[in-house]
């Protein structure tokens, strides 16, 4: 099909300005930025129907990107096919939460089928993880916590404190000096297990983080930091040149005799 | 230097914290104050400063359905420790106030209130429910109609959350005495 050259414009190539060659450079500098600002304003533009802020994200690059996480390093206690776990001030039973705790400073069996925890207080749970009892410094011996053991071939439970080692009646109802000999095998901190520390990161990054949260960062560059914001911000002042340029350019054409 | 992921993280906190009213529970960390450990309380509970051997309440079904009157929720445990001497009973308590638990320990003879003191207070505001012209309200102040203080308690201004868990203790601790007294003498 052959073009049919207009009546009313002539074949004489319209001269570009000198900036046109910046209108093309811009255009394609930035081009990546606009098709990311204009697909995730599209996303955002449909949260509710594509169920953004309801959709949690799970990839773990992401949340190690927002540095979304626990700090340090988790202290565990291995007590019979159970953990004791105390990560970031949470005290934890395997992968359920029990409360806060500064520290935790042993684990071990308690009769038959309990478990007892040292923190600042000494937590009695039943074989379940559920809550028996907390003693606190009022039904300890003096002093701060230091270990959690029990004495050698016997039961009575043991905790050493700043002011020394002490060892309960059956019932933990009272607390005796024990004496320097006696021996004490103490309640020593291991490892956590990857299928227990895993579950205890992902519910703490829980549903903290939206794909709604995550596009919107994207949209705003935030996702890349300040830079990203700024870049944005660049690529919204070259979109605004281009619009300006390719209008005026549009409407120099039409305007030719 | 901050790194683009915790600056991201900080602008999502404060989002999280502004937008949706985030109750900030374990992250808005304020400093623990202790005015009295609960070991001094309970020490200072009876007049020779030797409480004795502890005693241990059940928290059984009934009783936390009395609890969930006063405290609308449990207890936390399944039993609960106080000291006793005839018919003096002292408690450490705790109850949150906005998001952390306030300790109180409170002393109850002959089914009233003789001393109630905050002993560990964990909140950012209402650490004025600590003062002595708040906490001599409760002396004296027993039970009516089942769980009910038989005296009014003045609020604190700002400290309205604070005030409410005091009271609900005040109530718990008549509550459990009332509970222990009826018990047979072991």
């Amino acid at each position: 099909m052959s073009s049919v050259p207009s009546p009313l414009k002539s074949d004489r190539p319209v001269r570009r300005p000198r900036w046109w060659a910046w209108h093309q450079r811009l255009g394609l500098g930035f081009a990546v930025v606009f098709l990311g600002v204009v697909l995730t304003g599209i996303a955002l533009n449909h949260t509710e129907y594509l169920g953004l802020d309801r959709k949690p994200v799970t990839a773990d690059w992401i949340y190690d990107w927002y540095d979304i996480s626990l700090d340090g390093e988790p202290i565990g206690f291995s007590v019979g096919s159970d953990w004791v776990v105390g990560w970031d001030g949470q005290l934890l039973w395997n992968t359920q939460l029990l409360g806060r705790a500064t520290q935790v400073r042993g684990a071990q069996t308690y009769e038959p089928s309990m478990t007892l925890i040292l923190t600042d207080e000494l937590w009695v749970l039943a074989s379940t993880g559920d809550l028996v009892e907390r003693l606190g410094s009022a039904s300890l011996p003096d002093g701060t916590p230091r270990r959690l053991g029990r004495l050698a071939g016997d039961s009575p439970v043991v905790i050493e404190t700043t002011t020394g080692r002490y060892a309960s009646d059956g019932e933990l109802l009272t607390w005796s000096p024990l004496a320097a000999e006696k021996k004490v095998v103490w309640s020593e901190p291991a490892e956590v297990p990857a299928p227990i520390r895993k579950p205890i990161l992902r519910a703490n990054r829980g549903d903290g983080l939206t794909f709604n949260r995550v596009i919107l960062d994207l949209h705003s560059g935030r996702f890349f930091g300040r830079l990203g914001v700024w870049v944005v911000d660049l690529a919204a002042v070259a979109l605004i040149f281009l619009t300006v340029s390719g209008t005026w350019y549009a409407w120099r054409i039409k305007r030719r005799p | 230097m901050t790194s683009p992921g915790q600056v991201i993280s900080r602008i999502i906190l404060l989002v999280s914290l502004a937008g949706c009213g985030w109750n900030g529970a374990w992250a808005a960390e304020s400093d623990e104050e202790v005015y009295l450990s609960p070991s001094a309380f309970i020490a200072e509970a009876f007049a020779d400063g030797t409480p004795g051997e502890p005693k241990r309440l059940w928290l059984t079904a009934e009783v936390q359905a009395e609890v969930m009157q006063i405290l609308d929720h449990n207890y936390a445990g399944l039993r609960l420790r106080y000291w006793q001497r005839e018919d003096r009973t002292a408690w450490i308590l705790e109850e949150i106030g906005k998001v952390k638990p306030i300790t109180t320990g409170i002393v109850v003879e002959a089914g009233a209130i003789v001393k109630l003191q905050v002993l560990v207070y964990r909140e950012s505001h209402g650490w004025e429910v600590r003062h002595s012209f708040f906490t001599d309200q409760f002396k004296g102040v027993t039970l009516r109609d089942g769980t009910k203080l038989d005296a009014p308690i003045d609020g604190i201004t700002g400290a309205t959350l604070s005030v409410n868990a005091l009271r609900k203790l005040g109530r718990l601790a008549l509550y459990f005495d009332r509970r222990v007294q009826a018990l047979p003498p072991s």
